[in-house]
């Protein structure tokens, strides 16, 4: 039993916008959400990060409570808001199912993690702290039947629940699943990244000679996958997830390998489910961090799939580093590249700084696509890859 | 000077984790990272935290952290020439 | 048919396929984790630089794999853990070293561990596994999805061997249940029989 993983709708919020309109719209105009933040909430000196309008949020989410199934008077907090948002824009153009056949996945790193500061925890409480139990309250306000699941597999949560929600659906396991990709800007996260030192004074500069580091950013994305056609009518071009992999490099915790194998590996896996050779990839959406061994290995990795003649970007100085958000909200961005027959020019990037030589895109224009593979790789030594296709209805 | 090197491994040891070794188990000349101890770039960044928080010296260039943890009395030297 | 094997360490006690193995001296969790160490005879010296949750899972890992066969292509043995509580011990241990604006020293060795896939992926470099990996968190181990994310990378043949399990480790509990899946075993799997398999270690650990 083979059926397709249709992509039926999505939307996003970002530090570039609301909803996934606007967000291209910045994007095709060359914006970056990355700036100077100073605020002592989030670390004691300023550094560059991009984030959410937190003004816009609280607005726009007290419009969506006549939508909640929860009672009236439930608080709901900023990472659940977020994720909810997201999931608003998708259900606003095409309402989603939220009956036995449908799962819920949440893609996220750190969910509600501000709620450990002294302050915040007296108010919610540990259990609320807990990523099931955010995605529980998340699920709770759309009525999900089914439980809802949490992927929290470091950065390529996203692009790695889009891979296993599409073998759920091509098998028939589930008729559709709702995935959300979310992560917040929190002093817990940058003073970690601090810590690691690995944080750019500037606007990241992902595969440049000059790179130095990534920045950090909060995102939240929503995807609608089904196998029902009949879901299709709103969308004038038709979109799958064709194939997707996931892979370890089995080499170190917190450095990228040094050959690039283990996301080759994961692109191998991709491209043979979706029986399609580097040939036929278009683009690759790459994960690009900027950070002087991530951006090395993908070189390799790239390479070694033979897709080193392929345009290459990376969406981090645009969007930053958003960790469970970036493989949602970047593929969105492929997506709507794919509808748009777009291709947007890797931000940041001015001179080669990578050891095997890659193609990487300098101008936003015009482009004929059929497939963009989006990759990804995370700590713990993980990476995942998917490949979004053209197609048609079966 | 070997006061601070003997104060220096237990701080290691603590701040490393490495619970397997006796601070007489660290050969003062033998190097931290590599061969010797096998320490990574991860501890190289946790030895800088050590050195700012115990000794309230700033490395702000990272790669100078090869030098300084070249081995324990690389280290104590460094301290002794920064230290305010 | 030949059983699933099986290992699950919690309360002290450590189970291989049902049968109580190491039954602890200490009741504290970390002390009780390194006499499993000692049990497993290894020396790994970067155990002693994991988190908790790393090393239980570590551990879990290190006597299902004994003796077991391994497919020969790295990309073709993958893990999928669930968990509760994520990272939680560690998490509190970084919030606190950012608390206090005047004594503000996050420490990148402890940060690291503040994703439970490094779990994984400390598992994955011992055992040398490149394949598909992947932790859930949910409020309890939950066989029925578990088996289903199994059945479902087997179909796709995305694997030839798959640990599957749930490890969590908490303020006053932990919990390790793994099982060893393969090719030629997985159509015997069954989210009831893996259900029963984790009840029964459960119940003979809190007896």
């Amino acid at each position: 039993m083979n059926k397709k993983t249709y992509i039926i709708g999505d939307s996003m919020i970002s530090s570039l916008g609301f909803g996934s309109k606007e967000n291209m719209k910045s994007l095709y105009d060359g914006n970056s959400g990355v700036q100077r933040i100073d605020d002592k909430y989030l670390y004691p000196e300023p550094f560059m990060g991009a984030r959410l309008d937190d003004k816009q949020l609280n607005r726009c989410f007290s419009s969506l409570l006549m939508m909640s199934k929860l009672p009236e008077d439930f608080e709901f907090t900023r990472f659940e808001k977020m994720a909810i948002m997201s999931m608003a824009g998708v259900y606003r153009d095409q309402t989603f199912p939220t009956d036995k056949n449908t799962l819920f996945i949440l893609s996220t790193t750190k969910g509600n993690i501000d709620l450990l500061q002294e302050d915040l925890m007296e108010k919610w409480g540990k259990e609320r702290s807990m990523l099931y139990k955010a995605a529980d309250v998340i699920a709770q306000f759309w009525g999900f039947e089914n439980k809802a699941r949490v992927l929290s597999n470091a950065c390529i949560s996203g692009v790695e629940a889009l891979h296993i929600a599409s073998k759920f659906i091509k098998q028939g396991v589930y008729e559709n699943v709702i995935i959300v990709g979310a992560d917040m800007l929190t002093e817990f996260v940058v003073s970690g990244f601090m810590s690691f030192q690995s944080l750019s004074s500037n606007v990241c500069k992902p595969f440049d000679e000059s790179r130095d580091g990534l920045n950090l950013g909060e995102a939240a994305g929503c995807i609608f996958l089904s196998s029902n056609e009949q879901y299709l009518k709103r969308n004038k071009t038709i979109l799958e997830i064709s194939g997707g992999g996931s892979s370890n490099d089995a080499n170190h915790i917190s450095g990228p390998s040094r050959t690039g194998d283990g996301q080759f590996f994961a692109i191998q896996s991709a491209m043979k489910e979706a029986e399609l050779t580097s040939k036929d990839i278009d683009h690759i959406s790459a994960h690009g961090t900027a950070t002087p061994f991530n951006d090395e290995m993908e070189s390799k990795a790239l390479n070694l799939a033979g897709l080193q003649e392929k345009p290459v970007n990376s969406l981090k100085a645009y969007f930053g580093h958003t960790l469970g958000a970036a493989g949602i909200i970047e593929s969105i961005v492929a997506i709507h590249n794919l509808v748009d027959q777009k291709i947007l020019k890797s931000l940041g990037f001015e001179k080669n700084g990578v050891p095997m030589p890659l193609i990487i895109q300098q101008k936003t224009e015009e482009y004929s696509m059929n497939n963009i593979l989006k990759t990804a790789s995370g700590f713990g030594g993980c990476n995942a890859a998917v490949i979004i296709s053209k197609t048609e209805k079966a | 000077m070997d006061k601070l090197i003997e104060e220096l491994k237990v701080e290691i040891i603590e701040a490393l984790n490495l619970e397997d070794m006796e601070p007489e188990d660290i050969d003062i000349n033998e190097p931290l990272f590599g061969d010797g101890l096998g320490l990574d770039s991860i501890d190289a960044l946790e030895l800088i935290v050590l050195l700012e928080k115990n000794y309230g010296i700033k490395v702000e260039d990272p790669k100078k952290g090869k030098e300084i943890f070249a081995s324990v009395k690389t280290m104590a030297e460094y301290i002794t020439a920064h230290q305010k | 048919m030949q059983e699933i094997k099986h290992v699950y360490i919690a309360k002290s006690c450590l189970f291989v396929n049902g049968q109580l193995v190491l039954k602890g001296e200490n009741s504290i969790f970390v002390k009780y984790l390194k006499e499993v160490y000692k049990h497993t005879d290894i020396k790994y010296s970067k155990y002693f630089k994991m988190d908790p949750l790393s090393k239980l899972g570590f551990l879990a890992a290190e006597v299902l794999l004994k003796d077991m066969k391994c497919s020969e292509s790295p990309e073709r043995n993958g893990i999928i853990l669930e968990n509760k509580v994520s990272t939680y011990l560690v998490d509190v241990k970084h919030q606190v070293t950012i608390n206090d604006k005047e004594n503000y020293f996050p420490s990148p060795a402890n940060f690291v561990y503040t994703l439970p896939n490094v779990m994984t992926g400390e598992i994955c470099i011992r055992h040398g596994f490149k394949g598909e990996n992947a932790v859930f968190v949910n409020e309890a181990f939950d066989a029925e999805f578990v088996c289903q994310y199994i059945k479902s990378m087997y179909e796709a043949d995305k694997v030839d061997m798959l640990i599957g399990g749930f490890v969590d480790a908490d303020e006053d509990e932990y919990e390790a249940f793994m099982f060893f899946t393969e090719k030629d075993n997985v159509s015997e799997l069954d989210a009831k029989m893996i259900e029963d398999l984790y009840l029964k270690s459960k119940s003979q650990a809190e007896e």
